[in-house]
Protein backbone atom coordinates (compact mmCIF):
# COMPACT_ATOMS: atom_id res chain seq x y z
CA UNK A 1 0.00 0.00 0.00
CA UNK A 2 1.06 3.34 -0.87
CA UNK A 3 1.66 6.29 2.21
CA UNK A 4 2.35 8.66 0.35
CA UNK A 5 1.61 9.78 -3.23
CA UNK A 6 2.47 13.16 -5.20
CA UNK A 7 1.33 13.94 -8.88
CA UNK A 8 2.92 16.92 -10.21
CA UNK A 9 3.30 18.60 -6.94
CA UNK A 10 3.59 22.09 -7.27
CA UNK A 11 4.29 24.34 -4.50
CA UNK A 12 4.73 28.25 -4.99
CA UNK A 13 6.31 30.28 -1.75
CA UNK A 14 6.28 33.90 -1.49
CA UNK A 15 6.77 34.08 -5.46
CA UNK A 16 8.78 31.52 -5.69
CA UNK A 17 8.31 27.83 -6.60
CA UNK A 18 9.52 26.17 -3.89
CA UNK A 19 8.71 22.72 -5.38
CA UNK A 20 8.09 21.78 -9.18
CA UNK A 21 6.56 18.77 -10.72
CA UNK A 22 6.92 16.25 -8.33
CA UNK A 23 5.31 12.97 -8.68
CA UNK A 24 6.06 10.15 -6.21
CA UNK A 25 5.25 7.38 -4.06
CA UNK A 26 6.32 5.95 -0.86
CA UNK A 27 5.10 2.54 0.55
CA UNK A 28 4.15 1.59 3.57
CA UNK A 29 7.05 -0.09 6.28
CA UNK A 30 10.33 1.36 4.97
CA UNK A 31 12.67 4.16 6.23
CA UNK A 32 13.33 6.86 3.47
CA UNK A 33 16.15 8.99 3.47
CA UNK A 34 15.06 12.47 2.00
CA UNK A 35 18.37 13.98 0.74
CA UNK A 36 19.34 17.60 -0.86
CA UNK A 37 21.35 20.88 -0.42
CA UNK A 38 20.22 23.52 1.60
CA UNK A 39 16.90 25.20 0.77
CA UNK A 40 16.30 22.39 -1.90
CA UNK A 41 12.84 22.17 -0.52
CA UNK A 42 13.21 19.36 1.41
CA UNK A 43 11.37 21.15 4.77
CA UNK A 44 8.71 22.68 2.13
CA UNK A 45 7.91 18.94 0.93
CA UNK A 46 7.49 17.56 4.52
CA UNK A 47 5.57 20.50 5.53
CA UNK A 48 3.33 19.69 2.50
CA UNK A 49 3.12 16.06 3.42
CA UNK A 50 2.41 17.41 7.00
CA UNK A 51 -0.86 19.45 6.06
CA UNK A 52 0.96 22.62 6.98
CA UNK A 53 0.98 23.90 3.64
CA UNK A 54 -1.66 23.64 0.40
CA UNK A 55 -0.23 22.93 -2.34
CA UNK A 56 -0.20 25.17 -5.02
CA UNK A 57 -1.17 22.51 -8.31
CA UNK A 58 -1.21 18.52 -8.13
CA UNK A 59 -2.27 15.87 -5.44
CA UNK A 60 -1.22 15.16 -2.58
CA UNK A 61 -2.00 11.85 -1.05
CA UNK A 62 -1.52 10.46 2.42
CA UNK A 63 -3.39 7.21 3.16
CA UNK A 64 -5.38 7.98 0.33
CA UNK A 65 -6.68 11.72 1.54
CA UNK A 66 -5.55 15.23 1.51
CA UNK A 67 -3.81 15.90 4.25
CA UNK A 68 -4.41 19.64 4.57
CA UNK A 69 -6.67 20.69 7.33
CA UNK A 70 -7.95 16.57 7.68
CA UNK A 71 -7.59 15.65 11.30
CA UNK A 72 -7.99 12.28 10.51
CA UNK A 73 -4.81 11.48 8.04
CA UNK A 74 -2.95 14.17 10.43
CA UNK A 75 -3.52 11.77 13.78
CA UNK A 76 -1.44 9.37 11.66
CA UNK A 77 1.17 11.79 10.92
CA UNK A 78 4.38 12.62 13.16
CA UNK A 79 5.64 15.71 11.94
CA UNK A 80 9.29 16.50 14.33
CA UNK A 81 11.73 19.13 13.31
CA UNK A 82 13.94 21.39 15.52
CA UNK A 83 11.27 24.19 16.77
CA UNK A 84 8.29 22.44 17.86
CA UNK A 85 7.66 23.61 20.87
CA UNK A 86 6.92 26.71 23.28
CA UNK A 87 10.18 27.48 25.46
CA UNK A 88 7.55 27.37 28.58
CA UNK A 89 6.69 23.87 28.50
CA UNK A 90 7.83 21.14 30.38
CA UNK A 91 8.88 18.02 28.66
CA UNK A 92 6.02 16.15 31.11
CA UNK A 93 3.60 18.39 29.69
CA UNK A 94 4.49 17.47 26.10
CA UNK A 95 4.33 13.75 27.22
CA UNK A 96 1.34 14.36 28.66
CA UNK A 97 -0.42 16.06 25.26
CA UNK A 98 1.22 13.73 23.01
CA UNK A 99 -0.45 10.80 24.89
CA UNK A 100 -3.95 12.69 24.00
CA UNK A 101 -3.17 13.03 20.84
CA UNK A 102 -1.79 9.90 19.66
CA UNK A 103 -3.66 6.68 20.40
CA UNK A 104 -0.16 4.55 19.92
CA UNK A 105 1.59 6.76 22.13
CA UNK A 106 3.90 4.76 24.29
CA UNK A 107 4.42 7.04 27.49
CA UNK A 108 5.97 4.32 29.75
CA UNK A 109 8.63 3.54 27.25
CA UNK A 110 8.82 7.57 26.21
CA UNK A 111 9.49 8.42 30.26
CA UNK A 112 12.27 5.63 30.50
CA UNK A 113 14.04 7.51 27.19
CA UNK A 114 13.75 10.70 28.72
CA UNK A 115 15.26 9.43 31.98
CA UNK A 116 18.05 7.50 30.18
CA UNK A 117 18.71 10.32 28.35
CA UNK A 118 18.68 12.25 31.94
CA UNK A 119 16.34 14.90 30.18
CA UNK A 120 14.47 16.28 33.66
CA UNK A 121 11.20 16.10 32.93
CA UNK A 122 9.97 19.14 35.01
CA UNK A 123 12.39 21.67 33.75
CA UNK A 124 11.19 24.29 31.03
CA UNK A 125 12.24 23.43 27.22
CA UNK A 126 14.06 26.81 27.14
CA UNK A 127 16.81 25.04 30.46
CA UNK A 128 17.41 22.48 28.24
CA UNK A 129 20.44 22.38 26.08
CA UNK A 130 20.09 22.24 22.08
CA UNK A 131 20.64 18.45 21.85
CA UNK A 132 18.71 17.50 24.94
CA UNK A 133 15.67 19.25 22.76
CA UNK A 134 16.33 17.69 19.75
CA UNK A 135 16.83 14.24 21.88
CA UNK A 136 13.35 15.11 23.33
CA UNK A 137 11.66 15.58 20.33
CA UNK A 138 12.82 12.42 18.90
CA UNK A 139 11.48 10.56 21.98
CA UNK A 140 8.27 12.12 21.25
CA UNK A 141 8.34 11.56 17.49
CA UNK A 142 9.51 7.99 18.00
CA UNK A 143 6.63 6.69 20.37
CA UNK A 144 4.13 8.44 18.62
CA UNK A 145 4.27 5.56 16.70
CA UNK A 146 2.48 6.84 13.92
CA UNK A 147 1.87 5.09 10.56
CA UNK A 148 3.87 7.83 8.89
CA UNK A 149 6.66 10.05 10.77
CA UNK A 150 8.78 12.67 9.54
CA UNK A 151 11.98 13.60 11.26
CA UNK A 152 13.36 17.42 9.54
CA UNK A 153 17.06 17.64 10.33
CA UNK A 154 16.59 14.88 13.57
CA UNK A 155 20.39 14.66 14.57
CA UNK A 156 20.67 18.63 14.72
CA UNK A 157 22.56 19.69 17.86
CA UNK A 158 23.38 15.71 19.01
CA UNK A 159 26.86 14.51 19.22
CA UNK A 160 28.45 11.83 17.91
CA UNK A 161 27.49 9.01 20.73
CA UNK A 162 23.69 9.98 20.83
CA UNK A 163 23.45 10.14 17.25
CA UNK A 164 24.58 6.52 17.44
CA UNK A 165 21.82 5.54 20.17
CA UNK A 166 19.37 7.69 17.85
CA UNK A 167 19.99 5.21 14.91
CA UNK A 168 19.89 2.29 17.22
CA UNK A 169 16.62 3.50 18.93
CA UNK A 170 15.02 4.30 15.38
CA UNK A 171 16.03 0.71 14.13
CA UNK A 172 14.99 -1.41 17.32
CA UNK A 173 11.62 0.53 17.58
CA UNK A 174 11.32 0.59 13.92
CA UNK A 175 11.47 -3.33 13.89
CA UNK A 176 8.66 -3.45 16.78
CA UNK A 177 6.61 -1.23 15.35
CA UNK A 178 7.05 -1.22 11.12
CA UNK A 179 5.47 2.19 9.70
CA UNK A 180 6.73 4.76 7.63
CA UNK A 181 9.91 6.89 8.25
CA UNK A 182 10.91 9.77 6.29
CA UNK A 183 14.21 11.27 7.14
CA UNK A 184 15.56 14.30 6.05
CA UNK A 185 18.85 14.72 6.74
CA UNK A 186 22.44 16.33 5.49
CA UNK A 187 24.11 13.74 7.87
CA UNK A 188 23.75 11.19 4.08
CA UNK A 189 26.96 8.94 5.71
CA UNK A 190 25.41 8.45 8.85
CA UNK A 191 22.03 7.70 8.09
CA UNK A 192 22.93 5.64 5.44
CA UNK A 193 22.77 1.98 7.31
CA UNK A 194 18.87 3.27 8.17
CA UNK A 195 17.66 4.42 4.97
CA UNK A 196 15.96 1.82 2.94
CA UNK A 197 14.85 4.23 -0.16
CA UNK A 198 16.41 7.51 -1.13
CA UNK A 199 14.79 10.25 -2.36
CA UNK A 200 16.75 13.01 -3.82
CA UNK A 201 15.69 16.06 -4.46
CA UNK A 202 17.68 19.85 -6.14
CA UNK A 203 16.12 23.02 -6.38
CA UNK A 204 12.61 21.66 -5.74
CA UNK A 205 12.93 18.99 -8.43
CA UNK A 206 12.84 15.41 -7.62
CA UNK A 207 16.69 13.75 -8.82
CA UNK A 208 15.51 10.31 -8.33
CA UNK A 209 13.86 7.78 -5.85
CA UNK A 210 15.89 5.09 -5.85
CA UNK A 211 16.11 2.23 -3.19
CA UNK A 212 19.50 2.46 -1.06
CA UNK A 213 21.08 -0.56 -2.75
CA UNK A 214 20.30 1.29 -6.08
CA UNK A 215 21.46 4.51 -4.88
CA UNK A 216 25.03 2.42 -3.66
CA UNK A 217 25.81 0.90 -6.73
CA UNK A 218 24.57 4.26 -9.21
CA UNK A 219 27.77 5.37 -10.00
CA UNK A 220 31.51 4.66 -10.07
CA UNK A 221 34.74 6.56 -9.97
CA UNK A 222 37.25 6.19 -12.35
CA UNK A 223 40.83 7.46 -12.12
CA UNK A 224 43.45 7.03 -14.41
CA UNK A 225 45.16 8.59 -17.39
CA UNK A 226 43.88 11.20 -19.14
CA UNK A 227 43.87 9.26 -22.56
CA UNK A 228 42.00 6.26 -21.38
CA UNK A 229 39.96 8.21 -19.51
CA UNK A 230 38.36 11.32 -22.27
CA UNK A 231 37.05 8.00 -24.39
CA UNK A 232 34.98 6.99 -21.33
CA UNK A 233 33.66 10.29 -20.46
CA UNK A 234 32.26 10.47 -24.24
CA UNK A 235 30.69 7.38 -23.83
CA UNK A 236 28.70 7.58 -20.17
CA UNK A 237 26.81 10.22 -18.54
CA UNK A 238 29.90 12.25 -16.37
CA UNK A 239 28.41 13.50 -12.82
CA UNK A 240 31.74 14.98 -11.56
CA UNK A 241 35.19 15.48 -12.99
CA UNK A 242 38.54 16.23 -11.70
CA UNK A 243 41.86 16.36 -13.20
CA UNK A 244 45.33 16.58 -11.79
CA UNK A 245 47.97 17.03 -14.67
CA UNK A 246 47.35 13.92 -16.84
CA UNK A 247 45.63 12.44 -14.10
CA UNK A 248 41.66 12.29 -14.30
CA UNK A 249 39.33 11.20 -11.84
CA UNK A 250 35.78 11.01 -13.38
CA UNK A 251 32.20 10.31 -11.62
CA UNK A 252 30.31 8.34 -14.13
CA UNK A 253 26.87 7.06 -13.76
CA UNK A 254 27.46 3.22 -13.51
CA UNK A 255 25.63 1.58 -16.77
CA UNK A 256 29.16 -0.05 -17.70
CA UNK A 257 29.36 -3.54 -18.74
CA UNK A 258 31.95 -5.87 -17.34
CA UNK A 259 33.48 -6.11 -20.24
CA UNK A 260 34.11 -2.53 -20.30
CA UNK A 261 34.98 -2.88 -16.40
CA UNK A 262 37.59 -5.21 -17.47
CA UNK A 263 39.25 -3.18 -20.33
CA UNK A 264 39.43 -0.22 -17.90
CA UNK A 265 41.30 -2.60 -15.01
CA UNK A 266 43.81 -3.79 -18.10
CA UNK A 267 44.20 0.09 -18.56
CA UNK A 268 45.28 0.34 -15.56
CA UNK A 269 42.42 2.76 -14.27
CA UNK A 270 41.15 2.26 -10.96
CA UNK A 271 37.60 1.71 -10.02
CA UNK A 272 35.94 2.42 -6.89
CA UNK A 273 32.15 2.94 -5.80
CA UNK A 274 31.00 5.96 -5.26
CA UNK A 275 29.61 6.45 -1.70
CA UNK A 276 25.82 7.63 -1.60
CA UNK A 277 26.64 10.59 -0.21
CA UNK A 278 29.00 11.49 -3.44
CA UNK A 279 26.57 10.62 -5.63
CA UNK A 280 23.68 12.70 -3.86
CA UNK A 281 26.22 15.29 -3.66
CA UNK A 282 27.76 15.24 -7.48
CA UNK A 283 23.79 14.62 -8.37
CA UNK A 284 22.89 18.35 -7.06
CA UNK A 285 26.07 20.72 -7.44
CA UNK A 286 25.42 24.28 -8.34
CA UNK A 287 26.53 24.69 -12.11
CA UNK A 288 28.44 27.30 -11.23
CA UNK A 289 31.89 25.36 -10.65
CA UNK A 290 32.99 25.48 -6.83
CA UNK A 291 33.84 27.42 -3.45
CA UNK A 292 37.31 27.33 -5.03
CA UNK A 293 36.20 29.17 -7.97
CA UNK A 294 35.17 32.14 -6.41
CA UNK A 295 38.45 32.20 -4.54
CA UNK A 296 40.40 31.65 -7.42
CA UNK A 297 38.48 34.36 -9.24
CA UNK B 1 -9.80 18.71 20.97
CA UNK B 2 -8.31 17.37 24.56
CA UNK B 3 -5.12 17.91 23.85
CA UNK B 4 -5.61 21.01 22.30
CA UNK B 5 -7.20 22.31 25.58
CA UNK B 6 -4.79 20.64 27.52
CA UNK B 7 -2.32 22.96 25.73
CA UNK B 8 -4.32 25.86 25.95
CA UNK B 9 -4.91 25.27 29.43
CA UNK B 10 -0.90 24.83 30.20
CA UNK B 11 -0.36 27.94 28.29
CA UNK B 12 -2.82 30.32 30.29
CA UNK B 13 -2.08 28.73 33.86
CA UNK B 14 0.51 31.94 34.28
CA UNK B 15 -1.86 34.36 32.45
CA UNK B 16 -3.94 33.32 35.37
CA UNK B 17 -1.29 33.72 38.09
CA UNK B 18 -0.65 37.48 36.30
CA UNK B 19 -4.09 38.68 36.88
CA UNK B 20 -4.72 37.03 40.42
CA UNK B 21 -0.94 38.71 41.01
CA UNK B 22 -2.70 42.07 40.00
CA UNK B 23 -5.80 41.87 41.74
CA UNK B 24 -3.97 40.81 44.79
CA UNK B 25 -1.58 43.86 44.87
CA UNK B 26 -4.61 46.06 44.42
CA UNK B 27 -5.96 45.05 47.56
CA UNK B 28 -3.36 44.81 49.67
CA UNK B 29 -2.00 48.04 48.19
CA UNK B 30 -5.25 49.71 48.80
CA UNK B 31 -5.99 48.92 52.60
CA UNK B 32 -2.07 49.35 53.18
CA UNK B 33 -2.09 52.87 51.60
CA UNK B 34 -5.98 54.27 51.68
CA UNK B 35 -7.57 54.95 55.00
CA UNK B 36 -11.00 54.70 53.46
CA UNK B 37 -12.64 52.38 50.69
CA UNK B 38 -15.55 53.93 48.90
CA UNK B 39 -15.43 51.41 46.50
CA UNK B 40 -14.55 47.57 45.29
CA UNK B 41 -10.90 47.77 43.61
CA UNK B 42 -11.27 44.03 42.57
CA UNK B 43 -14.78 44.73 41.07
CA UNK B 44 -13.26 48.53 39.07
CA UNK B 45 -9.69 46.93 37.97
CA UNK B 46 -11.73 43.81 36.72
CA UNK B 47 -13.62 45.05 33.32
CA UNK B 48 -10.03 47.52 32.68
CA UNK B 49 -7.75 44.84 33.36
CA UNK B 50 -9.80 42.14 31.35
CA UNK B 51 -9.72 44.60 28.38
CA UNK B 52 -6.38 44.64 28.43
CA UNK B 53 -5.00 41.19 28.86
CA UNK B 54 -7.66 39.30 27.33
CA UNK B 55 -6.85 41.02 23.81
CA UNK B 56 -3.15 40.94 24.22
CA UNK B 57 -3.80 37.19 24.65
CA UNK B 58 -5.68 37.33 21.64
CA UNK B 59 -2.92 38.98 19.65
CA UNK B 60 -0.39 36.34 21.24
CA UNK B 61 -2.31 32.84 20.41
CA UNK B 62 -3.25 33.63 17.34
CA UNK B 63 0.25 34.71 15.67
CA UNK B 64 2.55 32.58 13.45
CA UNK B 65 4.91 31.03 15.51
CA UNK B 66 1.77 30.58 18.42
CA UNK B 67 -0.31 28.05 16.07
CA UNK B 68 2.95 26.64 14.57
CA UNK B 69 3.17 25.28 17.54
CA UNK B 70 0.32 24.09 18.46
CA UNK B 71 -0.01 22.54 15.40
CA UNK B 72 3.03 20.23 16.71
CA UNK B 73 0.91 18.23 17.45
CA UNK B 74 -2.65 17.08 15.01
CA UNK B 75 -5.38 19.48 14.83
CA UNK B 76 -7.22 20.92 11.96
CA UNK B 77 -7.97 24.49 11.46
CA UNK B 78 -11.70 24.21 12.24
CA UNK B 79 -10.83 22.67 16.18
CA UNK B 80 -8.19 25.37 16.69
CA UNK B 81 -10.79 28.00 16.20
CA UNK B 82 -13.51 25.92 18.22
CA UNK B 83 -10.74 26.31 20.94
CA UNK B 84 -10.17 29.89 20.71
CA UNK B 85 -13.83 30.49 20.83
CA UNK B 86 -14.08 28.28 23.79
CA UNK B 87 -11.26 30.91 25.25
CA UNK B 88 -12.58 33.81 24.65
CA UNK B 89 -15.89 33.10 26.20
CA UNK B 90 -14.00 31.19 29.49
CA UNK B 91 -11.45 32.97 30.36
CA UNK B 92 -13.07 36.18 30.95
CA UNK B 93 -15.97 34.30 32.77
CA UNK B 94 -13.03 33.06 34.97
CA UNK B 95 -11.98 36.32 35.08
CA UNK B 96 -14.85 37.67 36.55
CA UNK B 97 -15.13 35.10 38.83
CA UNK B 98 -11.85 35.69 40.34
CA UNK B 99 -12.62 39.46 40.43
CA UNK B 100 -15.60 38.28 42.50
CA UNK B 101 -14.42 36.12 44.79
CA UNK B 102 -11.60 39.49 45.30
CA UNK B 103 -14.51 41.38 45.95
CA UNK B 104 -16.17 39.18 49.04
CA UNK B 105 -12.15 39.18 50.16
CA UNK B 106 -12.33 42.75 50.23
CA UNK B 107 -15.66 42.63 52.03
CA UNK B 108 -14.37 40.53 54.41
CA UNK B 109 -10.70 42.76 55.00
CA UNK B 110 -12.90 45.84 54.83
CA UNK B 111 -15.33 44.17 57.76
CA UNK B 112 -12.11 43.18 59.71
CA UNK B 113 -10.90 46.53 59.75
CA UNK B 114 -13.75 48.01 60.73
CA UNK B 115 -14.06 45.38 63.88
CA UNK B 116 -10.69 47.50 65.27
CA UNK B 117 -10.59 50.52 64.47
CA UNK B 118 -13.09 53.43 63.44
CA UNK B 119 -10.45 55.13 61.94
CA UNK B 120 -11.56 53.77 58.74
CA UNK B 121 -14.94 53.90 56.05
CA UNK B 122 -16.37 51.70 53.90
CA UNK B 123 -18.95 51.92 51.38
CA UNK B 124 -20.27 50.17 48.58
CA UNK B 125 -23.25 50.52 46.82
CA UNK B 126 -23.79 47.60 45.50
CA UNK B 127 -27.20 45.47 45.40
CA UNK B 128 -27.72 41.68 44.29
CA UNK B 129 -29.41 42.56 40.81
CA UNK B 130 -27.20 45.90 40.02
CA UNK B 131 -24.08 43.07 40.58
CA UNK B 132 -25.79 40.54 38.22
CA UNK B 133 -26.84 43.11 35.66
CA UNK B 134 -23.05 44.35 36.31
CA UNK B 135 -21.68 41.19 35.84
CA UNK B 136 -23.69 39.91 32.77
CA UNK B 137 -22.77 43.36 30.92
CA UNK B 138 -19.33 43.28 31.98
CA UNK B 139 -18.65 40.12 30.64
CA UNK B 140 -20.40 40.56 27.56
CA UNK B 141 -18.56 43.59 26.50
CA UNK B 142 -15.60 41.58 27.40
CA UNK B 143 -15.78 38.87 25.40
CA UNK B 144 -17.19 41.34 22.69
CA UNK B 145 -13.94 43.04 22.52
CA UNK B 146 -11.92 40.20 23.14
CA UNK B 147 -13.75 38.54 19.85
CA UNK B 148 -12.97 41.07 18.44
CA UNK B 149 -9.55 41.35 18.76
CA UNK B 150 -9.09 37.71 17.70
CA UNK B 151 -10.35 38.71 14.47
CA UNK B 152 -8.12 41.61 13.39
CA UNK B 153 -5.19 39.89 14.82
CA UNK B 154 -6.13 36.75 12.76
CA UNK B 155 -6.50 38.83 9.73
CA UNK B 156 -3.28 41.17 10.60
CA UNK B 157 -0.62 37.73 11.12
CA UNK B 158 -2.13 35.96 7.96
CA UNK B 159 -2.72 39.62 5.70
CA UNK B 160 0.26 42.07 7.53
CA UNK B 161 0.33 44.75 4.92
CA UNK B 162 -3.21 45.05 3.60
CA UNK B 163 -4.74 44.87 7.14
CA UNK B 164 -1.65 47.25 8.65
CA UNK B 165 -2.52 49.74 5.99
CA UNK B 166 -5.99 50.10 6.61
CA UNK B 167 -6.05 50.07 10.41
CA UNK B 168 -3.08 52.86 10.65
CA UNK B 169 -5.28 54.98 7.68
CA UNK B 170 -8.15 53.98 10.32
CA UNK B 171 -6.42 55.12 13.19
CA UNK B 172 -4.78 58.16 11.31
CA UNK B 173 -8.42 59.36 10.47
CA UNK B 174 -9.91 59.36 13.76
CA UNK B 175 -7.00 61.46 14.86
CA UNK B 176 -6.84 63.62 11.99
CA UNK B 177 -10.28 63.97 10.25
CA UNK B 178 -13.08 65.53 12.53
CA UNK B 179 -15.98 64.51 10.44
CA UNK B 180 -14.97 61.11 10.31
CA UNK B 181 -14.05 60.62 13.61
CA UNK B 182 -17.79 62.37 14.54
CA UNK B 183 -19.61 59.56 12.84
CA UNK B 184 -17.21 56.91 13.57
CA UNK B 185 -18.26 57.67 17.70
CA UNK B 186 -21.73 58.94 16.37
CA UNK B 187 -22.24 55.25 14.79
CA UNK B 188 -20.92 54.00 18.11
CA UNK B 189 -23.27 55.74 20.21
CA UNK B 190 -26.72 55.48 18.34
CA UNK B 191 -25.38 51.45 18.34
CA UNK B 192 -25.28 51.12 21.91
CA UNK B 193 -27.32 54.49 22.83
CA UNK B 194 -29.42 53.87 26.12
CA UNK B 195 -30.41 50.47 25.46
CA UNK B 196 -32.01 47.81 28.01
CA UNK B 197 -29.31 45.12 29.38
CA UNK B 198 -31.18 43.30 27.71
CA UNK B 199 -31.15 45.04 24.19
CA UNK B 200 -27.33 46.10 24.94
CA UNK B 201 -26.53 42.37 25.32
CA UNK B 202 -28.44 40.85 22.14
CA UNK B 203 -26.54 43.92 20.11
CA UNK B 204 -23.07 42.82 22.09
CA UNK B 205 -23.76 38.74 21.21
CA UNK B 206 -24.26 39.78 17.68
CA UNK B 207 -21.30 41.62 17.01
CA UNK B 208 -19.12 38.89 18.82
CA UNK B 209 -20.83 36.47 17.14
CA UNK B 210 -20.35 38.24 13.57
CA UNK B 211 -16.51 38.45 14.61
CA UNK B 212 -16.19 34.73 15.25
CA UNK B 213 -17.32 34.08 11.59
CA UNK B 214 -15.36 36.70 10.27
CA UNK B 215 -11.75 35.80 11.97
CA UNK B 216 -12.96 32.09 10.92
CA UNK B 217 -12.16 32.91 7.67
CA UNK B 218 -7.78 33.47 7.58
CA UNK B 219 -7.57 31.16 10.00
CA UNK B 220 -9.52 28.78 8.27
CA UNK B 221 -7.87 29.18 4.91
CA UNK B 222 -4.05 29.91 6.61
CA UNK B 223 -0.64 27.83 5.88
CA UNK B 224 1.05 27.01 9.25
CA UNK B 225 4.16 28.53 8.57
Amino acid sequence: MNVVILQDLVKRFKGKTALSDISLELQENCIVGLIGRNGAGMTMLLRTLAGYLRPTKGTVLVFGEKPFDNIRVLSDIMYMDDDRFRDSDTPKDLIDRAALSYSRFDKALAIKLLDYFSIPVKARMKKLSKGMRTLFSLVIALMSRCPLTMLDEPTIGLDASHRKEFASLLLRDFANHPRTIIISSHLISELESLMEQVVLIDNGRLVFHKTIENVQRYALYLAGHRKALEEVAGRHRVICRESMGERLVLGVVNDLTAEELRQLEAQGVEISAMSVQDVCVNLTVPNKGGVLDVIAE
Amino acid sequence: MKALLYGYYLDFKSFFGIYFSILLGLIISKFLITPSASSSSSLNSALINCMIMLPVAMMVITSNSELKKKFSFPVDRDLLVLCHILLILVLPLVMLLMSCFFYLVELLLAELTLSVTTNFFYSLAITKSSFLIGFAISYMIIVCVTALTWMVSAWFYRHKVPVGVIGAAFILGLIYLDDFRDSVFGLIGRLFHNPTPGLLSLKLAVITLAAFALGYIPIKRMEVK
